[in-house]
């Protein structure tokens, strides 16, 4: 392939490398909403919903930022479709458990617990995925240095 | 055309044609016999005798007195078709030219060169003599078609001499025009002449061209043999004069040919210099030359000087503009526009600030964000309808007014206990259990189950309307669990009931329980609270005991495996009663709906908590969440309890027979007889008959004892709760009839309306029926159903009401009984 034809590759994934990550959070939290929070136990959740969907989110974006100049778009790119995923999962969540016993007087709160819960998740996992997304990044920056 | 003739002293003088140079009279020699003597040369070798030679412009007679003066030369034409340069050829110039025009083998034809050569003889040696051309028209005798022409006149040896441009001020003329004249199929040898008047005059070497149909080489030049004396000119020179350097001769290729369609030779004389090459444009890339010579020359009275001069005072001029000055200006003439408009203005430049980039992208997100907010509602609404748009979810409904026959509560349906939503309604107001036509009696013949809609409490199942997975509508579990307040599933609040009574599993104490050899109990009495509201008649205490409410001053007390009559008033059991198992079995199923529906809403608690618990520092309703949970876990706690302080009849314990058509049962193991007596089944099986006066046993094999006061005012109030609800479902009943009639009333007249539309209009014409419209011959038989229903549940209603009638009667002939026994 030659120099431009790579060139332009390159831009082509770190253009799709968003998607890419955000169809693996999707799936890694579709497995993960298998059962709820206490069925698996709160730190097995903790560690699939916080670590281990975004590192694989991270991991998907970065290998396709690898040619990026810089780590910081690996990182954004990687938190937005992290914390997008998480945002997906836990809005369909609390939609459905959040629902049932709402007795209206309360809806108010309720949809703000629910609003706050979803932000903090995201963030979470929107920065857990672009640390790693970085790291990913910063590794093959440094090979290809070597 | 401008003609002008600079004479000089030295009585030299210079012909000058619209300002250019076309010859100076003490160099000319030097350019005409350059032009002359090589193609006259060639020719001669192939002809030595009889040349012919045609001389297209050369006016001046000039390139003609070499032509005369060169052996074999037979005939020469002339052509031009500028009159006045040939007249001073004649005259003028008549010296300089030595009388040429005079010479008998020359022929002069003024006239356009093209049309002159329509019809010509070939010819040996044409020597083309133009001006260098300044105006487009000028250039047709320098294109591809003119030497295409000049090569069928010209012989198969025959020499063509131009006079070129110079290639060394305007070479990409110079190698233009030869291109061309190759293109016209001839070989063409360019060589060039240094003229000192045309150098003087900045025109740099003189270029000519050599053509042939034959090739030609540079050598030829070199070999040259003129059989004439050259004045000037030395032809020797030429051979050196056609040598060019390989970088020279490269520009042809980069030429376009000059053709009448492509007039492109007199844009390369006007603006010679072909661009830069990329090295040296970035060497200097703040020079402006490359930009000037940009600026074509279109005309030919302009000169790159000019151009040039004209850019560079517009350089200048900007170059010593005072910006601030001007901005300044433009600032005072912005003051004085409306304001509106520079706020117009100022938005624009604020807009304008953003990069392209940013408002696409800007763009782009928000559709993004909208897109995914739609795909999330939809989502949401196509898994759980009602939640995603915070429609909650209502339950209950039906209480107290019912427009159908089917009444769901007792004592008219508008009982607190019936499930309304007020929290803090007194249970002690609901009615008492199974003395409800409704929900708990079995009034009536025995075998036909409950009088009213639903069942006796013993018999099936008291349970309506409880969700699998209860949704609150009410705060019970948040705030008022356990705080003097029973609680049901829904959440919905109740006073707290008080109940006193020895309750330790070892028995109860009563006199009678002790005359009939019953223990006294260990335990003093002790109060407990109804906790949760099971059913509408049913509770459990805060220990875990089940109570049956009857009225508000007798309840049931279920544990242990045993069942005791009892009254508010006195911690004593009234009476044992037999431990029926089919009224186990039910309170254990009842007990355990509610066990599941508690555990649902633990779960459906713990689960939302799991997301959002950690909220609760900032939100209040999550730490109320939080309260609820606990509440209904430690009901939870309590059922279990229940479930173990229930107990079970002993074996072979055996249910009550039905009641037959005398009996009315009032509860479990409590039947109104005919004679007003009420009959109790007691704890060891067998039946006593209390008459308001004294309770003996219907075997008769025991003494007759006086029926305790307390007893009389229990079955008393049971009484007078049981004719309540039968009021209450008179009235109900007589509602529903109104509104049978009513209905009946409709039916029928759209029934007459029916025949009537079908006789007139055939069976299948169609009609309205409700939002359908269907063939007249349907509505009629569809309407005839429904008068047959309304008839059918018409006569239901009457037949209860006639039950209904029976009790009150025996409730009436009952109540002065106990009434006056109390």
């Amino acid at each position: 392939m030659t120099a431009l034809k790579a060139n332009r590759q390159a831009q082509a994934n770190r253009r799709t490398g968003g998607g890419r990550g955000l169809l693996v959070g999707v799936i890694g939290y579709l497995c993960v909403s298998l059962q709820q929070p206490l069925g698996w136990t709160i730190p097995v959740w903790g560690f699939f919903a916080f670590l281990l969907v975004p590192c694989l989110v991270g991991i998907a974006v970065g290998r396709s930022q690898k040619t990026a100049r810089t780590t910081a778009r690996a990182f954004w790119t990687a938190a937005k479709s992290g914390g997008t995923a998480m945002g997906l999962y836990t809005a369909v969540h609390l939609l459905l458990i959040g629902g049932p016993h709402s007795d209206g007087a309360n809806s108010g709160q309720e949809f703000l617990a629910g609003l706050l819960t979803l932000f903090a998740f995201s963030l979470i996992a929107g920065f857990a995925a672009g640390a790693v997304s970085a790291a990913v990044v910063g590794v093959g920056a440094k090979e290809r240095q070597s | 055309m401008s003609l002008y003739i600079d004479e000089r002293d030295d009585a030299s003088f210079a012909l000058y044609l619209d300002g250019d140079l076309q010859f100076d009279s003490r160099d000319e020699a030097i350019y005409h016999e350059s032009l002359a003597l090589p193609a006259l040369c060639l020719a001669h070798r192939h002809r030595p005798a009889g040349l012919r030679v045609l001389i297209c412009g050369g006016g001046d007679g000039l390139a003609l007195r070499e032509c005369l003066r060169f052996p074999g030369v037979a005939h020469v034409d002339l052509v031009d078709y500028d009159a006045e340069v040939v007249g001073l050829g004649h005259t003028q110039f008549a010296a300089l030219n030595k009388l040429a025009f005079e010479d008998a083998r020359v022929r002069v034809h003024i006239e356009d060169a093209w049309n002159f050569l329509a019809g010509a003889k070939p010819y040996d040696v044409v020597l083309c003599d133009f001006t260098v051309p300044r105006k487009p028209e000028d250039t047709r005798v320098f294109t591809r078609e003119w030497y295409a022409l000049l090569s069928k006149a010209l012989t198969p040896d025959g020499l063509i001499a131009i006079n070129a441009v110079s290639p060394q001020r305007v070479p990409e003329a110079f190698w233009c025009l030869r291109r061309t004249v190759k293109a016209a199929g001839l070989s063409a040898l360019p060589y060039r002449a240094c003229i000192p008047s045309f150098r003087a005059q900045g025109y740099g070497a003189w270029g000519f061209l050599l053509a042939s149909h034959r090739p030609l080489t540079q050598s030829l030049l070199h070999s040259l043999e003129c059989p004439v004396p050259t004045r000037q000119a030395d032809i020797s020179q030429l051979g050196r004069g056609a040598g060019f350097s390989k970088a020279e001769r490269s520009l042809e290729r980069r030429l376009p040919v000059h053709t009448l369609e492509n007039g492109c030779l007199l844009p390369l004389l006007l603006n010679p210099g072909l661009p830069q090459s990329e090295q040296e444009a970035a060497q200097h890339p703040y020079d402006l030359d490359p930009l000037l010579r940009s600026i074509p020359i279109l005309h030919a009275s302009h000169t790159r000087l000019m151009v040039e001069t004209l850019a560079k005072q517009v350089v200048g001029t900007m170059s010593g503009l005072d910006l601030k000055r001007l901005v300044d200006a433009v600032l005072r003439r912005a003051a004085a526009l409306p304001q509106d408009v520079r706020n117009e203005l100022t938005r624009l430049r604020e807009f304008l600030s953003l990069s392209p980039m940013q408002l696409q992208m800007f763009g782009a997100w928000c559709g993004r964000l909208f897109v995914a907010l739609v795909l999330l509602m939809t989502l949401a609404n196509a898994i759980a309808p009602d939640n995603a748009f915070a429609k909650g979810s209502f339950g209950g409904g039906g209480h107290g007014s019912s427009a159908s026959v089917g009444h769901s509560s007792f004592g008219g349906g508008r009982s607190v206990s019936s499930g309304s939503r007020s929290t803090g309604g007194s249970f002690s107001g609901s009615p008492g259990f199974s003395s409800s036509a409704r929900t708990g009696g079995s009034f009536g013949n025995s075998g036909k189950g409950s009088f009213g809609r639903s069942s006796s409490f013993g018999r099936g199942s008291i349970l309506s309307g409880r969700a699998a997975s209860p949704t609150f509508r009410g705060s019970g579990f948040r705030s008022s669990y356990g705080n003097g307040h029973a609680t049901d599933l829904e959440g919905v609040s109740y006073s707290s009931r008080s109940f006193l009574y020895c309750g330790s599993g070892g028995g109860h104490y009563h006199s009678y329980s002790v005359v009939h050899g019953g223990t006294r109990p260990m335990d003093a009495p002790q109060m407990h609270q109804s906790l949760f509201v099971a059913a509408k008649d049913m509770l459990v205490l805060d220990n875990g005991d089940v109570v049956i409410t009857l009225s508000d001053a007798a309840y049931l007390l279920v544990t242990n495996g045993t069942v005791a009559l009892m009254n508010s008033k006195n911690p004593d059991p009234l009476l044992m009663l037999y431990p029926d198992p089919a009224l186990f079995e039910n309170i254990r199923q009842q007990l355990d709906e509610q066990h599941v529906g508690v555990g649902q809403a633990i779960a459906s608690r713990q689960d939302w908590l799991s997301w959002v618990g950690w909220t609760s520092a900032m939100l209040p309703t999550v730490t109320e969440d939080r309260k609820e949970l606990n509440n209904l876990q430690d009901l939870d706690r309590r059922l279990n309890a229940a479930f173990e302080r229930l107990g079970n009849p002993p074996a072979g314990a055996l249910a009550a027979p039905p009641p037959t058509a005398e009996e009315v049962e009032l509860f479990i193991g409590c039947r109104l007889l005919v004679n007003g007596a009420i009959a109790l089944r007691e704890e060891k099986g067998g039946w006593l008959d209390a008459n308001g006066t004294t309770l003996a046993s219907e075997q008769k094999s025991g003494p007759s004892l006086p029926c305790p006061p307390l007893l009389n005012a229990a079955l008393y109030s049971v009484l007078v709760k049981a004719e309540a609800d039968r009021a209450g479902n008179v009235a109900s009943n007589q509602h529903d009839m109104e509104l049978q009639k009513t209905e009946l009333d409709s039916l029928r007249a759209d029934l007459a309306e029916y025949v009537n539309l079908q006789r007139d209009n055939g069976s299948d014409y169609e009609v309205d029926y409700g939002t359908e419209q269907i063939p007249a011959s349907d509505a009629i038989r569809r309407t005839q159903n429904d008068v047959d229903q309304n008839s059918q549940e018409t006569q239901r209603i009457q037949s209860e009401n006639s039950h209904l009638a029976l009790l009150k009667a025996r409730i009436d002939a009952a109540l002065p009984r106990y009434k006056a026994g109390k």
